[in-house]
């Protein structure tokens, strides 16, 4: 695939993604007492994304809650 | 050294600067065209004085304005996401499953590669087959594959979905509505005998899902650029069709239109001039006057007679051979100087074997268009299709795509053939 065709693809491919299937993208920090591999491991770490997507939910409806902000 | 030969040299270098990528295909063109020009006017082809004229007179320029204004109506219309809004439209009606939503992904691409490049067309569906098979867990391999083999079915539909169709229709004098007359009901039954193929094997894999809530207005940045596109392409589009009673040549149609989208259907006209495909412009124009050299030294006259001698066996077969010729050379090199040379080539063999010029250059259109799919380097939809599954994850080689497509294709190829024999009265 030519370069240009790769980033049209790309481009097309996120745009597409962003309805069929939404998504949010954190910035994480690295915290000081975690080790680099295994920190960078979490990015394809499946378990840890799905409680990730659980934990967002539960923030999500606290955050519904009255009395809360 | 006689004119026949150095021209049969100069003809074989291009080939051989074609088949090895040595440069790029409009670089070994543009040198084709300047060794012609030079030992034209060596040996008499051409005359200094008013060699301009002479290399003009070579050149279609109507069909090569009818490319670059489709070209441009084509990117333009794509950036609005017209296309990728019909996908997902579509799609969400197909319901939670991964088959019938890449069902009807498939026949799309036969319509969006009616209206632009078969290269566009496959990173779009590519694109929106890859998100919604996110969305299902399914595989999506069968899918891009036979879309890639479905924009070379898409690319018969009008005169204006692919490069070789505008070069024959052209040379033949066909109009837009004559072409579609014969190309449109064809380009239907390939498209539809192909799913009873397909439906088989394509999405068997992942999970029901409903995409109910995916609003496919949100792939359109701007509602207002949006409208005022489609109001300009569908314009050109009645313009072509019209183009009989008005008698404004083609070309000049496609070049209005294009101004008028440049003008009114988009805010980046820079961008759109860059994302034209200026290396097939080029490509076209250099292979007019390399053909033109060959044309004046004799070299296509010799070609057609050994060609007649073929087509004698059995004129009534000859045209739906030669439609599998042009398919199988396709396979391998760029349909679009198999067409420019096999055009004037049809030319003497038509006169010799008593063959309508019009059956053989349709031959060629079927033959040209169709054969891209055949191997996985043999059209660009082919080679965008690999590339796309390879970045997935999920690498296609020979083997696999020849297995998957060259029944499919064949078929294809068969319905042609008797459409050639039959419905044009070959």
């Amino acid at each position: 695939m030519s370069g240009e065709a790769q980033k049209k693809y790309e481009e097309l491919k996120s745009k597409i993604e962003k309805t069929v299937n939404p998504y949010i993208t954190l910035r994480i920090p690295i915290p000081e007492e975690a080790d680099k591999k295994e920190f960078f491991d979490l990015e394809k770490d499946q378990e840890f994304i799905e409680h990730v997507k659980d934990e967002a939910v539960k923030w999500v409806n606290n955050r519904r809650k009255p009395g809360k902000r | 050294m006689n004119i026949t030969n150095i021209f049969v040299l100069i003809f074989a270098l291009v080939l051989i600067l074609l088949v090895t990528e040595r440069y790029h295909r409009s670089v070994a063109a543009l040198i084709g065209a300047l060794l012609t020009i030079l030992f034209g006017v060596e040996y008499g082809l051409f005359h200094l004085p008013n060699i301009l004229n002479e290399i003009i007179d070579l050149i279609d320029v109507n069909t090569i304005l009818l490319a670059v204004g489709v070209m441009i109506l084509a990117e333009a219309i794509t950036r609005t996401g017209f296309f990728e809004f019909i996908g997902l439209w579509l799609a969400k009606l197909a319901g939670s499953s991964f088959r019938r939503v890449s069902i009807i992904l498939i026949v799309l691409t036969v319509f969006i590669t009616a209206f632009v490049t078969t290269i566009t067309a496959m990173v779009i569906m590519g694109a929106l087959t890859i998100s919604l098979a996110r969305r299902f867990k399914a595989d999506p391999s069968w899918a891009i594959i036979y879309e890639a083999v479905m924009t070379n079915v898409g690319g018969l539909m009008f005169m204006i979905s692919s490069i070789p169709n505008m070069i024959v229709a052209a040379h033949l004098n066909l109009e837009f509505i004559e072409f579609t007359k014969i190309s449109l009901p064809l380009t239907l039954i390939l498209a539809l005998a192909s799913l009873p193929y397909i439906y088989p094997t394509v999405g068997r894999t992942g999970e029901p899902v409903k995409i109910a809530e995916a609003n496919p207005w949100t792939v359109i940045e701007d509602k207002h650029m949006f409208y005022r596109a489609m109001i300009v392409f569908v314009s050109a589009i009645t313009l072509f069709v019209v183009r009989d009673f008005i008698g404004v040549p083609l070309g000049l149609i496609a070049i209005g239109c294009a101004i008028g989208m440049l003008a009114l259907g988009t805010r980046e006209p820079e961008s759109i001039f860059s994302s034209i495909d200026w290396g097939t412009i080029f490509f076209l124009t250099a292979f007019y006057v390399i053909v033109g050299g060959l044309e004046k030294s004799g070299v296509l006259a010799l070609l057609a007679s050994g060609v007649s001698l073929i087509s004698t066996l059995n004129a009534a077969i000859f045209p739906a051979v030669n439609m599998w010729i042009c398919a199988a050379t396709s396979s391998i090199v760029d349909n679009i100087p198999v067409t420019m040379i096999l055009i004037p080539v049809m030319d003497y063999v038509s006169k010799l074997a008593h063959i309508p010029l019009r059956t053989l250059g349709w031959s060629m259109i079927f033959g040209a268009n169709l054969g891209g799919s055949i191997t996985p380097i043999g059209s660009p939809a082919s080679i965008i299709a690999i590339g796309i599954l390879r970045r997935e994850g999920k690498p296609v080689g020979w083997g696999e795509w020849l297995k998957r497509c060259l029944p499919l294709v064949s078929i294809q190829l068969l319905l042609a053939s008797f459409y050639i024999l039959f419905a044009l009265g070959a």
